[in-house]
């Protein structure tokens, strides 16, 4: 055998053996969790292919290097979230949001189907006017979630699917069946109560109880939307152009709001005995129903645009 | 923005410059580094980097290829890297002449 042969056998046998698996993740075991959770995977692999493909007496260097990483990781934790991260926290901040705007603009609709504010808007225009402008502008908002939402919900399922991913699909199926069973209950409870008159204590039960599983559904439904937007992968190209629809939503919901207001301002001044009725909510008076429902309005629409104005920050300057 | 890099900015610097050309995984740029710069990252040093790169914006992760991922440069990204590589061209080329008109006169 000549010196060079020797030399490569010997070679060959210092990297064919790969690094044991259980040394890999004791070495990954320094690091800090959230660390793990966001590199584990791929740091183990790379620690893996160099340590095989590095001769035995080079592999000391690189565990060390490891060991020194891990350190610095505990010393420095990342902000824990990277551009994209905060950008997929701006989206589901946005989705908890419209949820929220949802089901006080459902209020609103639910509030105002009585004929007498019909007749009131048919009577005077400023009414009129501000219930078209909330319309109009509640149609754009649901395109604007469509527009941003389609996308990004095709990927997760596609995701689901083609990755076989029971959490994603487990977490998909959540709205779906919220909705569903909110509508099945409310068929329900809606038999079982029959014709009541208005202000009954049956009918009042039936609809707080209507409300208060729909806030729940609805609640669920965001707590999806956002623990897909976490645990789903979103490449940036498909996160960044949300900021477009996240804009267009929160100028409709702005719209919406101002609609609202201006709507309850103007019944009240065309119609004191109307604004003052008890056709609030579950029969309740109507001013704190409308406050009530312009102050969730506005909230909403407030993180809705400030968790965009944040997404739009993250595509224009690099965090420091 | 590689300033606020520490001790890190050399390696992120070499991150940069090896995603320059298009998106690579870990190892890839290790790799790269090596046989470009003679530079060896280690594991640590390469995703102390990584880490830091990323939670800037300067580079962003693609979807996992089996259990690797590969990372691209961004347009902020690149604009420091030229920034930076400009900036790192003026002191070697002020450092070579002065050495060399040092050595002129001595």
């Amino acid at each position: 055998m000549t010196r060079h042969h020797a030399r490569m056998t010997r070679r060959h046998r210092d990297t064919a053996d790969r690094p044991d698996p259980r040394f890999v993740r004791a070495v990954l075991v320094l690091y800090p969790p959230r660390w793990r959770e966001r590199y584990g995977e791929e740091f183990a692999s790379l620690l893996t292919d160099m340590a095989d493909a590095s001769p035995r007496a080079a592999r000391a260097g690189l565990i060390a290097d490891a060991i020194s990483g891990a350190l610095d990781a505990r010393r420095n934790p990342p902000g824990g979230r990277t551009m994209t991260d905060r950008i997929r926290r701006s989206i589901a901040l946005v989705a908890c949001a419209v949820v929220a705007f949802t089901i006080a603009g459902a209020g609103f609709q639910k509030m105002t189907e009585y004929p007498d504010f019909r007749a009131a808007a048919r009577q005077h225009a400023a009414i009129a006017a501000s219930f078209d402008v909330l319309r109009a502008a509640a149609i754009l908002a649901g395109i604007a979630v469509l527009a941003g939402g389609l996308p990004l919900a095709w990927s997760v399922i596609r995701q689901a699917i083609t990755a076989r991913r029971p959490d994603l699909i487990r977490l998909l199926l959540i709205p779906p069946a919220a909705v569903i069973g909110w509508l099945a209950v409310t068929v329900i409870i809606a038999r079982s109560v029959g014709h009541q008159q208005v202000h009954s204590a049956a009918n009042i039960a039936a609809a707080a109880a209507i409300a208060l599983l729909g806030v729940i559904a609805a609640a669920a439904c965001a707590w999806a939307a956002a623990a897909l937007l976490r645990r789903a992968e979103l490449t940036p190209r498909l996160l960044r152009p949300q900021v477009v629809p996240m804009a267009a939503l929160s100028a409709c919901m702005a719209l919406v709001t101002g609609a609202d207001i201006t709507w309850g301002l103007a019944l009240r001044t065309a119609d004191g005995a109307l604004f003052h009725s008890d056709n609030g909510l579950v029969a309740t008076p109507l001013p704190p129903s409308w406050a009530a429902g312009v102050v969730v309005l506005a909230a909403a629409t407030v993180v809705a645009a400030t968790a965009t104005v944040r997404a739009a920050r993250e595509l224009r300057t690099p965090a420091q | 923005m590689t300033d606020d890099l520490g001790r890190w900015a050399d390696p992120s610097m070499l991150v940069l410059a090896s995603l320059a050309d298009g998106p690579k995984h870990g190892y890839a740029i290790t790799q790269d580094v090596a046989a470009q710069v003679g530079v060896q990252l280690g594991p640590g040093t390469l995703y102390g980097a990584i880490g830091r790169l990323e939670e800037r914006g300067l580079i962003e992760a693609l979807p996992p290829e089996q259990r690797r991922r590969p990372y691209r440069i961004t347009a902020v990204g690149e604009r420091e890297l030229a920034h930076a590589a400009v900036r790192m061209r003026a002191v070697a080329e002020l450092g070579l002449a002065r050495l060399a008109a040092a050595r002129a006169t001595a």
